[in-house]
């Protein structure tokens, strides 16, 4: 099922509850294949989560 | 000697920024005031900027300054977006980073239009919990008709 998400223009990284919908339960980044991204939107994705996980606003790892 | 000055262009940046929380509310501003500082001593126009807010962190961060470690659960976040010379990143850096204060901090590229603050996503969340609520009481308003 794709994601209606995935046409913003622009991701930030302190946009946690945008973020938060592309996270797996273990709040790992959830793959394209689930995401229904499109790889430019995926790649700034990735990098909004990793800096989100830097600045404390998402965890690393969840159990 | 030529390269520096093909990149002569400026740039837009945001710095990001998480200040301790034994900081008090009203010295918040002084920290503030020297992050901005520093921009502007480097010759940064700022552009825009949100007065840092309480957070819960998503796990926990420590900072040693001197002799004494912190170990902190939530922080002041907030951000100034500015714009300078590429050349001007590694001074900001640097001084950003001999701030005690400061927990964390994060230099990004970014564009000159804010898409996102902290006040109106706050803002958001709460239209969406009233909206919740209410769309929750109508559900049960029909349930009386059927009793009579």
């Amino acid at each position: 099922m794709k994601n209606p998400e995935v046409n913003i223009d622009h991701i930030d990284y302190k946009d946690v509850e945008t973020l938060k919908k592309f996270l797996t339960p273990h709040a790992r980044i959830q793959s394209r294949k689930r995401s229904g991204a499109p790889s430019h939107f995926q790649r700034s994705l990735a990098t909004a989560i990793k800096r989100a996980r830097f600045m404390g606003l998402l965890p690393y790892v969840s159990r | 000697m030529s390269t520096t000055e093909d990149h002569k262009e400026s740039q837009v940046y945001e710095l990001g920024y998480l200040i301790l929380p034994s900081i008090a509310e009203d010295s918040l501003s002084d920290v503030v005031n020297a992050l901005k500082g520093i921009i502007s001593k480097v010759g940064g126009t700022e552009l825009d900027s949100e007065m840092p807010i309480k957070i819960d962190l998503a796990y926990t961060m420590s900072k040693v300054t001197g002799a004494r470690k912190y170990v902190v659960d939530d922080a002041y976040i907030g951000w100034v977006k500015f714009e300078c010379e590429p050349s001007c990143i590694n001074e900001i850096d640097t001084a950003v980073k001999q701030l005690d204060e400061v927990l964390r901090h994060l230099l990004v590229k970014t564009t000159k239009e804010t898409h996102f603050t902290f006040a109106e996503a706050l803002k958001k969340q709460e239209e969406a919990e009233e909206a919740k609520l209410e769309g929750d009481k109508p559900a049960e308003a029909p349930v009386e008709p059927v009793v009579q």
